[in-house]
């Protein structure tokens, strides 16, 4: 090979390296400067979030908890970190270990399933939401490297953490900060939509694999560390499915048997509403049958306010 | 492992290198070597299958090649043997219903539950390229078991082709392989657009495709419409894709192996496109079972006309329906696969068929054949056939195709968007896909591209590597046709 090869050669990397990091830095700049939609939220968390009561989770956390009836009701500042798109236990995990190093909340409600510890491999696709902050919290390299095998030399691209994400980046830098105030404190509630009976019949109780995820116990049982050594009041929250009459929820599995056990070994509050009477067989209070409607979550959050209530005079009456 | 693997990306260079440092007359174990980890990585259980098959096909292509009168005889138990593993492998579901309805009750063992190994269906059409090829005496037989064992388990074309014609590439695994910068640079040029078509365009457009056909009672025609001219995007860029990088994967070592698309979307009938799709498969669908049915029903049927129509109409008409019916069985075992194939086969026959009929129109209207609307006539029209065959290949099941049919035509709506950014993604890379396939097409530029500048060419698998980086999907899974 001769010398004009190598120097082709040299050239080409060469500008690969350059044009990757070019357009890392400004889609890394554009993508830390959005002024609505779920990065922006989760940036926000991360970075500015001083809210008494943190609420985390996937959609269900974040349509069915009310932040100002949350806030009217116990008198607290609250925001909903929650997040659409179907997390697991990953994110909150990450939420939660970014937020305790910068301050300690008072309450954090934990929106989770116990069921959901169960392997699933998309799950550790969604870690991509993660990607950005690879290079900013080094504590997280370990979560977020559990993505594939190979993410951490992906991630030496300056590009790949915004990867699939562009559209959204530039979409919500020229969305106005009046579209940020209307999701009401991370809280976006669902539509006065409800379930039919066509609906019912084309979306039967789903049931997953019955694999347990160690990495998810594993988690699960760090939040509960973290927020022990905090000082920071857990509680562990199961929200309203619907059930129709006829249908049971599946039985325990053995995924959701040790979670369970995480949860009353390290004496954590679970309040669980996941079959509870008052919401389970009511059509009227949900969108989907995981998804609490607008009138769904008012009710469910004022439960959650009362129960809140009630552990904090039941703590308060410990102490004294 | 998968081609679409960082992993691959760590093993191809390593076999490169130690294949050019390997001394030529072992290359050929340093290939069957690699081929054997890398299906290993896969599915090391099936091994045992391909390593069984190997010395009884060498054997039998050696008796094969030495049989004399006896060729025949040779050939056919060699041919039922092939076909009744394959078949073993590839219908244990319809087998293991049978048994249930025999034995009137299921069982719980998993005799019958039999993955289909990956790769199984070419490595044994290949076997079958080489057993046909040499009953028609047209190549010797292969005394090296070997090289034999090299060339059907190469690894770059095992898992989904093409399959490769004996007398074209049996020969490639004597030579020398050697370091050539030139060939090298055109082998990744392929693979960079390989891995464009795989992971910008048809894991993209999975997404929204598989949202869509998954729940295709809820979605209105519109959507099912969109969600089927996706598909046909998908399958194509999927497939491509990867015959992409099994070519420049080859090609980096030194082989050259069949091109298997050429440009399909663009063609003007459905003839052309069976010869622009899956060329390897549809020329051995042409050459091993439509043209000796042909053949056969010629010798059967008397020169004249049945029903008013020739007899020459009636064997295309019959050899046709039954070469696509078996291509439609062996895509899968649902009926709606056995309705692709035999659509396509009526297709073709339609147009063989009304071939006169057609030109007498074109002459009453004035219509040239070279005129550009004609062509962007006959474009549209077949990829517009071609998707309506897709829906069946696409569906659960023929009752579902029938219904996503029957909606596209009458139910109309609001299109499913999904989440904007997937959709305005999986329309940047059908736009981009089709626009680097109509400079193709309709001026002399080729891929790999090429530039007198070094820099411009340089910049145009810049942009293909970035777009890759910034929306290509990392975690699509597998290649569609793994599972034929």
């Amino acid at each position: 090979m001769n010398r004009l090869r190598f120097f082709q050669i040299f050239v080409f990397i060469l500008l690969i390296v350059s044009i990757d990091q070019v357009i890392g830095r400004v889609t890394r700049h554009l993508y830390f400067s959005q002024k609505a939609g779920q990065n922006y939220s989760l940036n926000y968390v991360f970075t500015e979030c001083r809210s008494q009561i943190l609420i985390f989770g996937n959609s269900r956390a974040q349509h069915h908890y009310d932040t100002h009836l949350l806030s009217d009701s116990l008198k607290m500042s609250c925001y909903n970190a929650g997040q659409d798109g179907g997390h697991s236990i990953f994110l909150p995990y990450a939420q939660i270990q970014v937020i305790l190093r910068r301050y300690a909340p008072e309450i954090i409600i934990l929106e989770f399933d116990p069921n959901s510890v169960k392997f699933h491999s998309e799950d550790y696709d969604k870690l991509s939401v993660l990607l950005p902050y690879y290079s900013v919290y080094q504590y997280l390299h370990p979560l977020i490297e559990m993505r594939s095998p190979f993410e951490k030399e992906k991630l030496l691209s300056a590009s790949y953490p915004f990867n699939s994400n562009i559209v959204n980046i530039i979409r919500y830098n020229t969305k106005s900060h009046a579209a940020r105030k209307k999701d009401m404190n991370g809280y976006i509630p669902m539509d006065n939509r409800t379930l039919n009976m066509t609906y019912l019949r084309n979306y039967p109780v789903q049931t997953l694999g019955n694999s347990v995820d160690p990495n998810k116990l594993k988690a699960l049982k760090d939040i509960i560390q973290l927020c022990k050594d905090h000082h920071v009041l857990l509680l562990i929250v199961n929200s309203p499915k619907f059930y129709f009459s006829g249908e049971t929820p599946n039985s325990v599995s053995s995924p959701e048997k040790q979670a369970m056990d995480i949860i009353h070994q390290e004496k954590t509050i679970f309040l669980d509403f996941s079959n509870d009477a008052a919401f389970a067989k009511r059509m009227d209070l949900f969108a989907d049958r995981i998804h609490l409607n607008l009138k769904g979550a008012m009710l469910f959050t004022q439960e959650v306010a009362a129960m809140v209530k009630s552990v904090k005079k039941t703590i308060s009456k410990k102490e004294m | 492992m998968l081609f679409n693997s960082v992993s691959y990306l760590v093993f191809l260079p390593f076999v490169t290198i130690i294949l050019f440092l390997v001394p030529g007359k072992f290359q050929w174990l340093w290939i069957l070597a690699s081929s054997t980890v890398f299906y290993y990585m896969l599915l090391p259980q099936y091994l045992v299958v391909f390593f069984a098959l190997i010395p009884l096909n060498y054997y039998l292509g050696l008796r094969i090649g030495n049989a004399g009168m006896n060729k025949q005889k040779v050939f056919n138990i060699a041919l039922v043997i092939n076909l009744v593993v394959l078949a073993l492998f590839k219908y244990s579901g319809i087998l293991d219903s049978l048994f249930d309805s025999i034995l009137s009750h299921p069982r719980s063992d998993t005799f019958w539950r039999i993955i289909l190994p990956i790769g199984l269906s070419y490595f044994i059409f290949t076997i079958l390229s080489y057993l046909i090829e040499l009953k028609r005496g047209t190549i010797p037989p292969e005394k090296h078991i070997g090289i034999f064992a090299a060339y059907l388990m190469f690894f770059p074309k095992i898992l989904q082709g093409p399959i490769e014609r004996p007398g074209k590439i049996i020969q490639q695994f004597r030579g020398d392989k050697h370091f050539d910068y030139d060939r090298i640079v055109e082998g990744l040029k392929i693979m960079l657009w390989g891995y464009f078509k795989k992971l910008v365009v048809a894991d993209r457009l999975a997404i929204y495709v598989n949202a869509v056909y998954g729940n295709a009672d809820q979605h209105n025609g519109s959507t099912l419409s969109v969600a089927t001219f996706f598909y046909a995007f998908q399958i194509y860029a999927d497939f491509s894709g990867y015959t992409d990088i099994a070519i420049g994967s080859a090609k980096i070592m030194g082989f050259e192996l069949t091109n298997n698309f050429k440009r399909p979307y663009f063609s003007t009938s459905i003839k052309e496109f069976w010869n622009r799709w899956h060329i390897s498969f549809s020329s051995w669908l042409r050459d091993y079972l439509f043209l000796p049915l042909a053949y056969y029903f010629s010798g059967k049927m008397k020169d004249e006309k049945y029903l008013g129509i020739e007899t020459e109409k009636w064997i295309f008409l019959f050899s046709s329906l039954i070469t696509f019916a078996i291509c439609g069985i062996w895509h899968g075992e649902g009926m709606n696969f056995l309705v692709w194939g035999l659509l396509f086969g009526f297709y073709l026959s339609y147009s063989n068929w009304t071939a006169g009929i057609s030109k007498n129109l074109r002459k009453i209207f004035h219509i040239s054949k070279k005129s550009a609307y004609y062509t962007a006539y006959k474009i549209i029209l077949t990829f517009l056939l071609v998707c309506i065959a897709f829906v069946f290949f696409r569906a659960n099941d023929l009752d579902d195709a029938f219904i996503i049919l029957r909606k596209i035509v009458l139910s109309r709506g609001e299109i499913f968007i999904g989440e904007w950014q997937q959709f305005i993604f999986g329309i940047c890379g059908i736009i981009i896909l089709i626009a680097a396939e109509a400079i193709q097409e309709f001026s002399k530029v080729t891929l790999p591209y090429k530039s007198r500048f070094w820099l411009k060419e340089q910049f145009v698998y810049l942009s293909l590597l970035f777009l890759i980086i910034f929306i290509g999907v990392f975690d699509g899974g597998q290649f569609i046709y793994f599972k034929f």
